[in-house]
């Protein structure tokens, strides 16, 4: 497994990354890295921060599925290579849905990037902002899944998931106005948003790492006595789980919920970006 | 009630997938598809008329801020990096004897003020017995000779360098001693408050203290008390953040930039060339080219609406490394269609080069004096910009 692990990391180097390392050691290596690179048109960039920030969004997907979102909605497909599979590309999928998202957002900020500036103009940094965004979802998905029991559970699964996605957005919005707006005071940096200084995945997977250690290794000693589950407690967990997950079947009344969520989700999604520019009018995170 | 109660739900667990269903896809469709420029608001342009002039000439007195790169790099290291204020590295002039990083204004400028500007070979000599690294620096200076229209022609300074010796040895082979001598050139108007481009401001004083001196909004106490120990008698401007107008067809514009080594704002210098366009001067340039360039658009009326040249520091690989961004700046200023690049000092070596893979129009050095490479226009070189 080490082996296919090792073998597919470095495909995906080469895909990835290769050309942004080699444009750094010209004139050879930039011709042996193919450079410029095959995204530079679609990212606007050379750099390869198009690259990290999609694999960081995939990275922030994994744990949500994992966590707040219990594997939906992959878990419903019964076929395991169907599902493996689907939950691969999926991620992906979903992924690069917040990879987008996240760069657009910037763009209604601070308006269209502009190639060959640098900082909060420049493209490559956008991208690079964009994984740095994501991270920011992370902490408080895994706050809800390690220290608040999966907050809310008394529903149906895919209204769970919603409603902890929903707690997790708002959140994350809040912890990165926290972040940019006091963080430097903490942390010792420059303050503003593309100071190079400025780094917020270091002290969010710092405190996630943390949490991890925690949560895995301690317990969540001493906030909760450690008393760990019996083999029958697992079980029922699994059992209501899957309880769950059976419990969402076809009818043409979900079918027609399924029609009118995805209307409002489409509706969410245009307001939302008509409302994020009369918001940052409105809120200065670095006052000047 | 019951099958009411089950259909409610039922619908519940639809919208909730459909909702999540609905915005990842418009997440994932809409976000980067070309749909969203619609989002985007127009540019506008101001297009402030400030003239026109016939021709510019600049020659480039010194571009050689510094000599060898590792020396410049190891001090500031040493003394804790980039962020740290400039008048504590104990650099050239400012030197206090007690080594790398522990210099302070005040203690360097003690020892030599009474010597400026007039005795600076004395100065110099006091400099090299407290300073670190005295030998390495050079610095930046230019002489811009602008035609008008009515063919009178006017001259000006840009940035005064940084070692007095190097300075001084410029200025005369360049002959700038004397037109400072003979109020020739009618100001200098200082970049940004770096070590490199007005630490030597005294040498041109000791020509002609009365000069009229520009400095951009930003300089910090040290500066602004340094521009009367150096001995300025003469007005002293401070041209505000944006566009400031100095004579038909040349205006400079303050760009209210954080920079380096505790520094803050840059002017660069814009000109109206007759039938070519826009040419623009820069010190460091800072802000960065692109910005440079797009501010002209935005805020700048020019003839045939032309970007046409650029002279001076680009500031893209001034310590001669590298990053992939560099490249997109190398790739994406061809859109903006100069016709004649006269770059050279913090714009570095392999950038000017990889302009000219490219096919930019670099205008080429004879790299003399002290100049490394003829790759961009080095000291003693000239360039010009419109019907001369």
């Amino acid at each position: 497994m080490g082996v296919v692990t090792f073998f597919i990391s470095t495909v995906v180097y080469f895909v990835t990354m290769h050309s942004h390392m080699g444009i750094l050691y010209y004139p050879w290596q930039y011709f042996t890295s193919i450079a410029p690179p095959y995204w530079e048109t679609f990212a606007d960039t050379v750099s390869g921060n198009f690259h990290v920030s999609w694999i960081m969004c995939c990275t922030v997907v994994v744990w949500l599925l994992e966590t707040i979102w219990e594997r939906f909605p992959f878990c419903m497909i019964k076929n395991t290579a169907l599902r493996r599979l689907s939950a691969f590309f999926g991620i992906i999928a979903i992924a690069l849905a917040m990879h987008f998202f996240f760069y657009f957002v910037q763009e209604l900020t601070y308006g269209e990037a502009i190639r060959g500036t640098r900082r909060d103009a420049a493209p490559d940094w956008r991208w690079l902002h964009v994984g740095e965004m994501a991270i920011f979802l992370l902490v408080p998905a895994l706050f809800l899944k390690f220290y608040a029991g999966n907050w809310p559970t008394k529903f149906s699964l895919p209204v769970n998931v919603l409603a902890r996605t929903g707690i997790t957005i708002v959140s994350g919005i809040v912890l990165y106005y926290v972040y940019y707006r006091f963080g430097h005071l903490v942390l010792g940096t420059q303050k503003g948003f593309s100071h190079p200084q400025q780094f917020p995945m270091i002290p969010t997977i710092w405190l996630i790492n943390i949490w991890l250690v925690h949560h895995w290794f301690m317990d969540n000693w001493p906030g909760w006595k450690m008393v760990p589950k019996t083999a029958e407690e697992m079980a029922a967990d699994e059992k209501a789980h899957e309880a769950q997950v059976a419990d969402i079947k076809w009818s043409p009344t979900l079918g027609f919920g399924i029609g009118a969520g995805a209307v409002l989700g489409l509706a969410l999604y245009f307001i939302t970006i008509k409302l994020l520019p009369v918001f940052y009018n409105i809120i200065s995170i670095i006052p000047q | 009630m019951s099958d009411n109660k089950m259909n409610r739900k039922d619908f519940l667990k639809g919208a909730a997938i459909g909702v999540a269903g609905g915005t990842v896809a418009a997440m994932g469709l809409y976000s980067y598809s070309p749909f969203r420029k619609s989002n985007f608001k127009a540019k506008t342009r101001k297009l402030n008329d400030f003239g026109v002039c016939k021709s510019i000439k600049v020659t480039n007195i010194s571009e050689t801020s510094w000599f060898d790169n590792a020396t410049l790099m190891g001090d500031i290291k040493k003394s804790g990096g980039l962020l740290v204020n400039q008048y504590s590295y104990n650099w050239p002039p400012f030197g206090n004897g007690k080594g790398i990083g522990k210099g302070t204004y005040e203690e360097g400028i003690a020892k030599i003020k009474h010597l400026l500007p007039n005795r600076l070979e004395e100065a110099w000599d006091i400099v090299k017995k407290n300073c670190v690294s005295v030998d390495n620096a050079g610095g930046f200076s230019c002489l811009i000779e602008i035609e008008q229209m009515d063919g009178k022609k006017r001259k000006f300074l840009l940035d005064s360098g940084w070692n007095y010796a190097w300075i001084d040895e410029c200025f005369k082979r360049e002959g700038i001693d004397k037109m400072l001598a003979n109020n020739e050139i009618e100001a200098i108007f200082v970049s940004h408050e770096h070590f490199d481009h007005y630490w030597g401001i005294p040498v041109t004083f000791k020509y002609n203290p009365n000069i009229t001196v520009y400095v951009p909004e930003g300089f910090y106490p040290e500066g602004k008390q340094y521009m009367k120990d150096a001995g300025h008698k003469g007005k002293l401007i401070e041209n505000k953040n944006g566009m400031n107008k100095i004579i038909p067809g040349f205006a400079t514009y303050t760009f209210n930039v954080p920079i380096i080594c505790r520094v803050f704002g840059e002017q660069s210098l814009y000109f109206n060339v007759k039938d070519k366009g826009m040419v623009s001067v820069t010190g460091c340039c800072h802000q960065g080219i692109i910005q440079f360039a797009d501010t002209a658009f935005k805020e700048m009326k020019y003839e045939n609406d032309k970007l046409h040249g650029i002279y001076g520091g680009l500031h893209i690989s001034p310590f001669e490394d590298w990053d992939p961004k560099y490249d997109d700046l190398v790739i994406s200023l061809g859109k903006y269609g100069f016709e004649k690049i006269g770059c050279n000092h913090c714009t570095g070596i392999l950038c000017a080069k990889k302009f000219v893979e490219r096919g930019y129009p670099v205008v080429k050095g004879t790299a003399r004096f002290r100049t490394k490479e003829t790759t961009y226009l080095g000291n003693g070189d000239t360039i010009t910009f419109g019907n001369v």
